[in-house]
């Protein structure tokens, strides 16, 4: 029994929790907007605090879970699609499985090294540039298609760094939907080739 | 705070009764912090009984308060609306304070003077800090990146320091200039500062409020 119990605290004990939560002080219940990897975005939807999941890493039997991802699309208009997306749910509804993600619109040969164009930029997200594309299960079963502005204090990636400081997503977002507003959004991601999906 | 102010007064005055001479020592000066690059300064305010218990080592019961001096500097912050500028200053004010409860040791070096004599002093107690964190900025339309908040650290506190003293008939003055390590552990939040080292530097008068026996 205790060597069973020694195992299989061996392998529980092996994942890590990678995402930093410092609550800010001025804002109820959201985490302060840093740029240092603490991989948790959180915002306000209509009005109560929206988080995403935790970053777990490690694990010989669970799989590794972010809380961001960065993809590449084509839409129905064969237009070439930056895709981010954050999976969180509201502060209190730990068990739902939501997600905020924003379509870009970027050259047909961008690549992960492109990313840092978008360093220090601040768009204006309408249906010219890209669009939000939002899903809370508590609000609506469809998803829901809005516009807003980002701000990308940090997007840096380099793939050729194999350890360390491989990359950064951090910033500030707004995006009405529909049914729903998504407010005082703040992001600090660390990238790495978990993340980068294209 | 006030189980160890007790045990402080309690051993204070159990201490009171072992020692021949007792002096009452009221301090003050100036200290700077040198853990975060100068940028905390303070005004020192404290109380202190030495008891003498040879000619070489008189131990000392001090409780002190140091007054902060604002430390202004500002910060970045951001708004993702793009009717408004992209970057605003956020203008941070610090106010770092600290106490302390400790039981010094002061070890009298020899010296030819009968009217003075020097001193090595070994601080040992507790204590606390404070950082008080403000800000001023538009707090409606605008996020601080990385902001500071309020701290308070405390626990173990050590430090040591040198002491010139004027000696009087009875009372004397002092001045001395001491250094306490900083807090084991670092502050959980991730702050633009740490905790305080200080480098003081004290004056203080002491007053004979009781004499040796055969002095009566």
């Amino acid at each position: 029994m205790p060597v069973s119990l020694t195992v299989l605290s061996i392998f529980m004990g092996c994942t890590k929790n990678e995402t930093k939560y410092f609550a800010d002080t001025t804002s109820n219940g959201l985490a302060i907007f840093s740029n240092t990897g603490n991989n948790i975005l959180t915002g306000y939807v209509n009005g109560l605090v929206w988080r995403t999941q935790n970053r777990v890493t490690g694990g010989f039997f669970s799989k590794s879970t972010s809380e961001v991802y960065l993809t590449k699309t084509t839409d129905s208009s064969f237009n070439n699609m930056l895709v981010i997306t954050w999976y969180g749910h509201y502060q209190n509804s730990p068990n739902s499985f939501d997600f905020i993600s924003l379509y870009l619109s970027v050259p047909p040969n961008f690549s992960n090294r492109d990313l840092d164009s978008l360093n220090g930029k601040r768009l204006e997200i309408d249906s010219t540039k890209g669009y939000f594309l939002g899903s809370i299960s508590e609000i609506s079963n469809n998803y829901e298609i809005g516009t807003g502005s980002i701000y990308f204090n940090r997007f840096t990636y380099d793939p050729t760094v194999t350890t360390g400081d491989t990359g950064r997503l951090s910033g500030l977002l707004e995006a009405d939907f529909p049914d729903f507003k998504f407010t005082n959004g703040r992001f600090d991601d660390e990238l790495t080739i978990e993340q980068i999906q294209f | 705070m006030k189980n160890c102010l007790l045990l402080f007064i309690l051993l204070t005055f159990h201490r009171c009764n072992c020692f021949s001479q007792v002096y009452i020592e009221p301090i003050s000066g100036y200290q700077s912090d040198i853990a975060n690059h100068g940028k905390f300064h303070q005004i020192n305010s404290g109380l202190q009984l030495s008891f003498k218990k040879s000619s070489r080592y008189e131990l000392i019961a001090r409780i002190q308060k140091s007054w902060g001096l604002p430390y202004h500097s500002v910060d970045s912050s951001f708004t993702a609306n793009s009717t408004l500028p992209l970057y605003e200053p956020a203008n941070k004010t610090i106010i770092s304070e600290a106490w302390y409860l400790s039981l010094d040791h002061r070890f009298i070096l020899k010296s030819k003077g009968k009217n003075h004599q020097f001193s090595i002093l070994l601080l040992t107690g507790i204590s606390g800090q404070i950082f008080k964190v403000n800000y001023k900025y538009d707090k409606v339309d605008y996020t601080i990146l990385n902001p500071d908040q309020t701290q308070k650290t405390g626990g173990v506190s050590i430090g040591t320091g040198f002491e010139y003293m004027w000696l009087f008939k009875n009372d004397r003055l002092f001045f001395r200039l001491t250094l306490d390590a900083p807090f084991m552990g670092e502050i959980a939040y991730p702050s633009s500062f740490r905790s305080m080292s200080l480098l003081a530097f004290n004056a203080g008068y002491s007053f004979l409020i009781k004499k040796k026996k055969h002095e009566k």
